[in-house]
């Protein structure tokens, strides 16, 4: 069992000392509004479009988006408006890479170290 | 910002080289340095089209694909080693380098890391 764990519906998810979870597979959408409360952040639409654009990075390619990535993914598949780091930083005050993927439920892009 | 050439040299999956490399290479760009990366000897293999690494290992070709969208534009196969293995790349998002851009590429670089 994990030092750490985050507590959705009565059942324990491991996470780490960060509260990001150690097992990608574990993550179901039902967890997003606890995560997003953790961080203080109150979930639009526009939030969950990141989230699941984040995810679906990650699918793709095996890899947390840090921020630059995730701009660059986001304007090819959004265009300017919404591939910028005004927008994102916007909706996640606290660093769009860092809150994005706690929210997804993938582990932390690798600038943070 | 420096300019760090990033050396693969490694099999994709035997040891965590070259998994440590791209988090090396990606995480150096978000500091701000160009990063060029290069894939020589059995690092080659990193390029074979089809790989089916083990449940939990990471997937070095959906990794690979993600470099342009950490701004790693500068990619390059060492064209001897590609002679010596019969890899089948999964995609022509590098370029051949034979030993004399090699050489220029070692030469140019601010700081050279081998993984």
């Amino acid at each position: 069992m994990s030092e750490y764990t985050f507590e959705v519906n009565g059942q324990a998810v491991p996470v780490d000392k960060n509260g990001y979870l150690l097992n990608v597979s574990d993550w179901h959408e039902d967890m997003v509004p606890a995560l997003a409360a953790q961080e203080g952040i109150s979930l639009t639409e526009a939030h969950w479009e990141v989230v699941r654009f984040v995810r679906e990075f990650y699918m793709e390619y095996d890899t947390s988006p840090a921020i630059r990535a995730l701009v660059n993914a986001m304007k090819q598949t959004y265009g300017p408006d919404k591939g910028n780091s005004r927008y994102l930083q916007r909706l996640f005050p606290k660093g769009p890479a860092k809150q994005a993927t706690k929210l997804a439920g993938l582990p932390k892009p690798a600038k943070c170290l | 910002m420096a300019s760090i050439l990033v050396r693969f040299t490694s099999a994709p999956y035997s040891t965590s080289s070259a998994s440590d490399g791209l988090d090396f290479a990606l995480a150096a760009t978000n500091y701000g340095h160009h990063v060029t990366v290069v894939f020589e000897g059995l690092a080659v293999w990193m390029w074979q089209a089809n790989q089916q690494p083990p449940d939990g290992v990471k997937n070095m070709t959906k990794r690979l694909k993600s470099l342009p969208l950490f701004d790693i534009e500068d990619c390059y196969i060492c064209q001897p080693s590609l002679n010596t293995y019969p890899v089948t790349p999964f995609s022509q998002a590098f370029q051949a380098a034979d030993s004399n851009t090699l050489i220029t590429l070692l030469k140019n670089a601010d700081h050279v890391v081998t993984f």
